[in-house]
This record gives structure tokens, sequence and C-alpha cells, in this order.
């Protein structure tokens, strides 16, 4: 037997292997995971925010400031962190990231127990998603920021993020009034493409964010458009809806947050 | 949230690429077909989230195998298919792959499997597929050439096996 026979029969032995998964699924699938990575949400299970895409420069203007990731390791290539939204009252990066460690959210972590924590600007693109975040780690190493791929939160960060928080808070609690007005409860809380576009305009247009662009995306499933992704780079808001098994967390004051991957 | 015409340009490559990019994982993850599935799937929503970049590389389909072959299955994944998986395992229970080749595939060594599929299955060049796994070249060369031996010794044994 040659090579090249030996080559032909490898070839032939997987002629009838196809693979099926339309591009559909996938684009979805990667979508799922994109907002699983960014998701900041409402207060109520039904309605959620989600901020997406990143900025190219780390300065405090530029950076991310709709979400702020949680690590479960010193290390912004592990998969398993959370997320929480800024709050308008100016908390610090660590002290989100401290609920849900308080919470016992956090895989390794103790309820009650908060290790020491340190923030910093993600300034790689090894997940494909954080370049631009703040990041928060389970370390007081001290040099911990000025590792490759990281670098020290620039002051002023907690500022720029209020103004943006209060926006998102604000449209958490106008969607939710809106879906549950709509939806005729709170447990049936809804709202159309139609109605999500108006009250997330509106809510924009009252932070001074009027020109940004509101869509509903094409791949939303179900009736209910109660969930909004902000993509500051593009200065978009992508109206969706919630994915079914989505899961909640709820922290300090009744926000809630999206905790890591496998809680 | 990509243009639509990204959009586009992303579902042909996944439609020219899917089937020999599963192909060339299910060899290299040693016929585990689930396990191929997840990797492949997953590999290409990575892909597809940074299509922009991707668009332009040199070679894409390499990125993707790259992925799909170095991954850790996420956890979440590992979960749904442990509930999927509950009754006995059985890897390649619904592929159309001859028992026989699979069981001299899983005798090859790791490194010996995803040589063979990128060079056999995805017809990369030994320069593509040692760029694609991060060796040289000579390791290419040197491992193709003992699989192919291996697996040329494995076939000559079973047909001698099926005549006596």
């Amino acid at each position: 037997m040659t090579i090249e026979l030996a080559e032909g029969d490898i070839r032939d032995a997987f002629k009838n292997v196809t693979f099926e998964t339309p591009v559909s699924k996938i684009i979805s699938g990667a979508r799922r995971r994109q907002r699983r990575q960014h998701r900041v949400l409402g207060t109520i299970p039904a309605i959620g925010f989600v901020a997406a895409g990143g900025a190219a420069l780390m300065t405090a203007d530029d950076l991310q400031i709709a979400s702020v990731v949680c690590y479960d390791k010193g290390d912004p290539n592990d998969p398993n962190q959370g997320q929480v939204n800024p709050t308008s009252t100016g908390q610090t990066p660590e002290s989100l990231c401290a609920e849900l460690w308080e919470g016992g959210y956090m895989r390794g972590g103790t309820r009650g127990v908060v290790p020491p924590l340190t923030a910093c600007v993600i300034t790689h693109n090894a997940t494909g998603m954080f370049r631009g975040n703040v990041g928060v780690f389970p370390t007081d190493e001290e040099d911990l920021c000025s590792t490759p791929g990281l670098q020290p939160l620039p002051e002023g960060y907690v500022n720029r993020a209020m103004p943006f928080a209060k926006m998102m808070e604000d449209a958490g609690a106008t969607i939710r009034e809106a879906a549950v007005r709509e939806g005729g409860s709170e447990k049936g809380a809804c709202l159309t493409g139609d109605s999500a576009m108006r009250v997330v305009t509106e809510v924009l247009r009252r932070h001074g964010y009027g020109d940004w662009t509101v869509r509903v995306a094409a791949d939303s499933e179900g009736p209910c458009r109660t969930e909004v992704w902000f993509e500051p780079q593009d200065r978009e808001a992508m109206i969706t809806s919630t994915d079914p098994g989505t899961k909640f967390l709820t922290i300090n004051g009744g926000r809630t947050a999206s905790p890591p991957e496998d809680w | 949230m990509k243009k639509p015409a990204r959009v586009d340009e992303f579902a042909a490559f996944y439609e020219a690429t899917k089937t020999p990019v599963f192909r060339a994982v299910l060899l290299a993850r040693a016929g585990e077909q689930h396990a191929a599935e997840d990797a492949v799937a997953e590999a290409y929503e990575k892909a597809f989230l940074r299509w922009d970049k991707l668009a332009d590389h040199p070679n894409p389909t390499a990125w993707v195998i790259r992925a799909a072959i170095n991954q850790r299955i996420s956890t979440w994944r590992r979960h749904r298919r442990v509930v999927a998986d509950s009754g006995a395992i059985s890897p390649m229970d619904d592929a159309a792959l001859d028992p026989a080749l699979v069981q001299l595939i899983r005798q090859l060594p790791k490194g010996q499997r995803e040589v063979l599929a990128l060079r056999v299955l995805l017809d990369f060049s030994t320069e593509q597929t040692a760029e694609a796994l991060g060796v040289k070249q000579g390791t290419v060369k040197k491992q193709l050439h003992r699989a192919l031996h291996a697996l040329r010794l494995h076939l000559v044994t079973h047909e001698e096996e099926a005549w006596q």
C-alpha cells in the first residue's frame, strides 16, 4: 500500500461526514456568547442591557464604561467572569465586583468573604471581547496593572462612567414601567419592538445621547423586545429579546448582574 | 452588530469550509463526535465575533481550525453535553465513519492526528500546517510520515487478520 493510497483511504472514510449546523445558529450562538460576556441587566428578569464593543484608546474618555468585568482569577484570559454595571453613585470597580464576591457568586469564593481586589484596564484582545473594559482581579499584587495586556485605571474613570450609568438606570426603570404597562402585569411584562424603540430613543435623548441610532435586532425571537445592547463605539442601541434560560442575579438595591457563566 | 455585507461574507466562508473543518477536527480529536461538533461551533462563533479582522487574515480557515483544535470546551457546553449524554458515551455513534478506522485513529498520538487532519483532509501545505499548529515544517513532515506508516501497518495487519 502506498502513502497516496492511505491518504485516499482517509479522505474516503470521511466523505460521508458533514457538518449540518446552519449559519444562523452559529451567528445566534456568537451573539449569545457576546451577550453573556457583556450583559448588564435591569431589575426584573425580562429586561436587561448589554454593552458591547471596546474602546480603541485606553484613556478615561474612551474606556468601555458600560460594564465592569469581575474575574475569578488574576488572568484576563480566564473565561470565567461576571459583569456588573457601574452605578450613578460612583462606586469604584472594586466595590462593584466586591458585591459578587460578598454574595458568594464568584467561582472559588466564599459567601461573605471579599478578597483583595485590583482594577486594571484590559488593553489586549485575547478574549476578543474585553479590550477597553475595566477588569477587577482578586489580588493585591501591586504590579498587576503593569503586566502586558493591562494598564492602571486612568484618573476620571468613575466620574466618566457615572452619567452613562445614570442613563442605563433610567432606561432600566423606564423600560420596566413600559413593559409592565403594555404587558398588563409584572409577570407579563412585554414590549413590542416599536414601543421599545420609542422608550429607548426617549431615554437616550433625555441623557444627551440623542445622536445615537436605535435599532431592533433582526434575529430577535419571541414577541417581547425587552433587552437593549448599548454599543458605544457605534453610538448605537440594539433592541432585542432576552434569551430563554438567561440567568439573573440580584445584588444590592435590586440591581442585577450577570454572574460567571456556569453559576 | 455586524453590517449585513459582513454577515453575508462570513456566511459564505462558513458554508464553504464547515464540513472540511469538521472532518479535520473530528480526526484530530480522535473521532469524538460531540466534542468535535462543540469545538467547531465554538470556533466559528468566535470567528464571527472577530470577522471584521479575520476576513483579512491570509488563511481564516487555519485560524478556525487552530481555535477548534486548541480550545478547551467551555464548562457550559460540557455541562450541556453531560445532560445530553446521560447514557453510555458512544463517540461517533452518529457519524458516518467506519468504527475500525476510528479505532486506528485513536492509536495515533495527538500530534500525528492533527497533522494528518490538516494535511490530508484540509489539503493544507506543509507550511500552512506548520503555521496553523505552531510547529516546525520538519515536524509536520515527520508526523505525517509516521502517521501514514502507522496506519498502513494497522491496515495491513487488519487485512491479514481478516484473511485468517
